[in-house]
């Protein structure tokens, strides 16, 4: 498709209508309350708060595109951040990156458990993390006794969470970096076609010579690691772990992955699901400031009706693209339906777009 | 059995010159059909004879072109109508069944509600009415089982007893190849039963393309031929061979009692793939060689293991048995394994098992080899973008252009695709199930003219293939396979369309000479049951 319509194609609203929902989203609110949103704070802000639901969203990505669900990574990162906490408190001797080092190895863990659960003993993976995430709430919940918890790490490690650089929080660049490397892994290694192919047909992969099985695993045991990433992000720059934290973060991170994979490559993709993230973010943050009242019930109505104006935009597009092909098929006035016909007929040809 | 077949028996249904055509094609050329009460009648006929359009029409699916006359019981029928037979007494069995598996047995008999969707179910009853009706017709089974719990030969037997109950006494079955899958004995169990059907006073008609189950059964069969009616006989009149000289239309190849089938050790070569006693998935202890540069060819009936062994030999599914690669064994059921060792295979289920649907051409034909197109572990474009422009010139698809979604592509081109990613790993076996369904003329040849590329450049390449004539045409060596085991192995002079097509249909195990014998034993045997 590229190779007819190239430029164009790529610029056109179905490719990058998210981009287009940013810009509109930052000259509406710009217009309307110019020095509330378009002032810096408003943008450091949100990049702030999203850089760890973007983490996190990568964390959805992996397995997503190997057709699985993760929906353990929003209590696998309360599981991070309760860790850490934890032993800042009970053990602070360890020294804050051996801590992070102990959290991240333990939610990678979680994402092995979970990966054999799918992958070996083949439970459907939305189950199988919907189970797992509840026990992570529980041992959090444990090691928290059921109270906030204000961790007490170095002053160093604090500074580096909350600061920024050249303008932009530090927890942004982790997020950035994670991308690029997620998107090289997928773009250009080996793994990210398995990671693909797996997605696309689990069986038609397995007997192309992929380990469907490793990768599905592998792809889990992934997500675990960056959810636990995530988590150490998160304690970096808030300090705190409450018990409330977590699950908030969920849908938004799922949310744009569905978004993300409406973009560009119209599959599911790094770029797209991040574009997603901040379009989302900034939609909010410009109606609260918009709003006169206090707007706490905005977040998940903006986020829940955006995700389902995507959907149902892209599957208008599917729509128009399966009528489109049917159109080219025979045209001849056939009333029977197409199986009684192609059971008599020795050699059925029955194929689309026979050219 | 000869107690309740009287000759001049009531006429259960009686069709006169149907026809039946699909546009230029004439599946039925004025049939005409005769089931006596009490009878067990079979309708025969190779693929494409018109055996399934007349259940279809009997069902009500189509409409017939014409009819000269039909009756149902006495009655005059109007064929072509799905309420005219249910109101007939017509009851069916497809091939598929029509069962949910997920549901027990009771709640599959029950579907249709009797009394309305608020009437209260009494699952206590439904479960008793249901073991009733299953004992009644001679089987043992648990109303609460899942349906999918159950064997094969059983489920048939529910899907048997469904149709028969009813408000009216049904007037004919019909079962449409019913036993495609059933083994032996499960399928004698079912035999037995049905014969207790017809001695109280029930008919059945029963499409088989399995001559051996045709003669055991039946009391008379109808032979079809081009859509035409060749022949109704009583099984007693017929041996198997005539049967099958019926079906063809022509006289049997005489044959020489000395080739006894042998798919092993060619005089001094080296196989390059060995499978050796393969069983499951329909199979009963196949043996065969591969040898390099050449196409070996399976054929079968359905039923026969054939769809089975390309999918047990590259891994797919779980079998016992044993393959090896140059003398290296193989570890079972691990394609990436297989691949690993040279051994490259594309299932029938094209859609199903072999095409990533949504992703691009280039994508599907480089995804079983990606290293080739990586330098340093890094996928290089532009290395995969000239490696697949290659490749689709060789594999001549059109249009050639590899970002396009795969599923844009006709079958032919999709099926190319595939075999082109097969053939970009150089392959020391390749294994091709069905790898010419739904493709057309252009692509077929194009795909043939790769197989036997791939065979003189030293691939051992083995087509599994209802397609009669694409056997000829491409392999030097042909296995028949009967009823899962080897029946025989035909080359040189004898790989023609029509020896192909006679030992498809040929009994099981006997030799051609045994069989008069067999059968009358065989009817002995069920007279005293």
């Amino acid at each position: 498709m590229r190779d007819m319509s190239g430029v164009l194609g790529l610029l056109s609203p179905k490719r990058i209508s998210v981009l287009y929902l940013l810009v509109a989203i930052v000259v509406a609110f710009g217009l309307m309350t110019p020095d509330l949103f378009l002032s810096e704070i408003t943008f450091q802000s949100v990049a702030r708060s999203q850089a760890v639901v973007g983490i996190l969203a990568l964390a959805v990505l992996v397995p997503f595109i190997a057709g699985e669900f993760d929906i353990s990574v929003g209590a696998n990162l309360a599981l991070g951040v309760i860790l850490v906490a934890w032993m800042s408190n009970e053990h602070p001797g360890f020294g804050a990156p051996l801590m992070c080092l102990i959290a991240v190895s333990v939610c990678t863990l979680v994402g092995l458990l979970n990966g054999i659960l799918v992958g070996k003993v083949g439970i459907n993976s939305f189950i199988a993390t919907l189970a797992t995430s509840q026990v992570l709430v529980a041992i959090a919940l444990k090691l928290s006794n059921n109270e906030q918890v204000v961790a007490s790490l170095p002053q160093g490690f604090m500074d580096l969470g909350q600061g920024q650089t050249l303008g932009v929080p530090n927890g942004l660049f982790v997020t950035l970096a994670l991308g690029v490397l997620v998107w090289y892994v997928l773009q250009y290694t080996k793994v990210g076609r398995h990671l693909f192919a797996s997605g696309f047909n689990r069986e038609a992969a397995r007997l192309s010579g992929v380990r469907t099985q490793r990768v599905v695993i592998g792809s889990f045991i992934v997500s675990g690691a960056i959810a636990g990433l995530a988590g150490v992000v998160f304690i970096a720059q808030v300090g705190t772990f409450s018990t409330t934290i977590g699950t908030p973060f969920l849908f938004p991170a799922f949310a744009a992955v569905f978004l993300g994979a409406t973009q560009f490559n119209q599959r599911p993709n790094v770029w797209g699901t991040l574009l997603a993230i901040f379009t989302l973010a900034l939609g909010v943050q410009g109606l609260q400031l918009t709003l006169s009242e206090s707007g706490f019930w905005i977040t998940p109505m903006f986020n829940g009706l955006a995700l389902i104006a995507a959907v149902i935009f892209t599957r208008r597009q599917a729509v128009r693209k399966a009528t489109q092909i049917e159109d080219t098929t025979d045209s001849g006035a056939s009333p029977l339906p197409v199986p009684a016909v192609a059971s008599v007929a020795s050699e059925p040809e029955r194929e689309v777009l026979d050219r | 059995m000869t107690v309740t077949v009287t000759p001049e028996g009531e006429l259960v249904l009686s069709l006169r010159g149907v026809t039946k055509s699909f546009g230029a094609q004439l599946a039925l050329d004025s049939v005409d059909l005769d089931i006596r009460s009490g009878e067990i009648h079979a309708v025969v006929g190779q693929n494409g004879c018109g055996k399934s359009t007349l259940v279809k029409l009997l069902a009500g699916y189509h409409g017939p072109d014409a009819v000269g006359e039909a009756v149902v019981a006495g009655e005059s029928f109007e064929l072509g109508s799905l309420t005219a037979a249910n109101q007939a007494g017509l009851r069916f069995v497809h091939q598929d069944l029509g069962l949910i598996e997920d549901l027990s047995v009771a709640e599959n008999f029950f579907m249709e509600s009797d009394g309305g969707w608020a009437k209260p179910i009494s699952k206590g009853d439904e479960r008793s009415r249901t073991a009733k009706a299953v004992k009644d017709f001679g089987y043992d089974i648990d109303p609460r089982a899942l349906v999918g719990s159950l064997s094969a030969a059983q489920r048939t037997a529910v899907a048997i007893v469904r149709a028969l109950r009813g408000e009216k006494p049904p007037s004919l079955l019909i079962l449409d190849e019913p036993t495609a899958s059933l083994p032996g004995p499960d399928a004698q169990l079912l035999f037995d039963a049905l014969r207790r059907l017809t001695r109280a006073g029930g008919s059945v008609l029963f499409i088989s393309h399995h001559l051996d189950e045709v003669m055991g059964l039946a009391d008379t069969v109808t032979v079809l031929r081009d859509g035409r009616k060749v022949a109704t006989a009583s099984t007693r009149d017929l041996s198997h061979d005539r049967l099958v000289e019926l079906m063809l239309g022509r006289a049997l190849t005489p044959r020489a009692q000395s080739d006894v089938p042998s798919a092993k050790v060619e005089s001094g070569l080296v196989p390059r793939l060995t499978a050796r006693d393969a069983h499951g998935g329909g199979l009963n202890g196949v043996d065969l060689d591969a040898h390099p540069g050449e196409v070996l060819g399976i054929a079968g009936l359905t039923g026969s293991g054939r769809e089975s062994i390309a999918g047990a030999i590259a891994g797919q599914t779980h079998h016992s048995g044993t393959v090896a690669i140059d003398g290296r064994t193989i570890r079972p059921a691990d394609p990436a394994h297989s691949l690993a060792h040279g051994l490259a295979y594309a299932p029938a289920e094209r859609r199903r098992d072999a095409l990533l649907s949504t992703a691009t051409l280039r994508e599907n034909l480089t995804i079983a080899d990606i290293r080739s197109i990586s330098r340093r572990g890094r996928v290089s474009r532009r290395l995969e973008r000239k490696d697949a422009q290659m490749w689709m010139e060789k594999l001549d698809v059109r249009p050639p252009m590899q970002e396009r979604i795969i599923d844009q592509f006709s079958g032919g081109n999709q099926q190319k695709v595939v075999l082109g990613r097969l053939l970009r790993t150089n392959p020391k076996v390749l294994v091709l199930d069905e790898p010419t369904q739904g493709v057309d003329v252009g692509a077929k040849a194009t795909i043939h003219d790769l197989i036997l590329g791939a065979a003189s450049a030293g691939a051992a390449v083995i087509v599994c293939s209802t397609d009669v004539e694409e056997l000829v045409q491409v392999a030097t060596r042909v296995l028949v396979l009967r009823r899962g085991r080897l029946g025989a192995e035909l080359t040189g002079h004898d790989l023609t369309v029509e020896r192909i097509e006679e030992e498809q249909l040929l009994a099981a195990g006997g030799r051609p000479t045994n069989e008069t014998a067999d059968r009358a034993s065989q009817k002995d045997v069920t007279s005293h049951a």
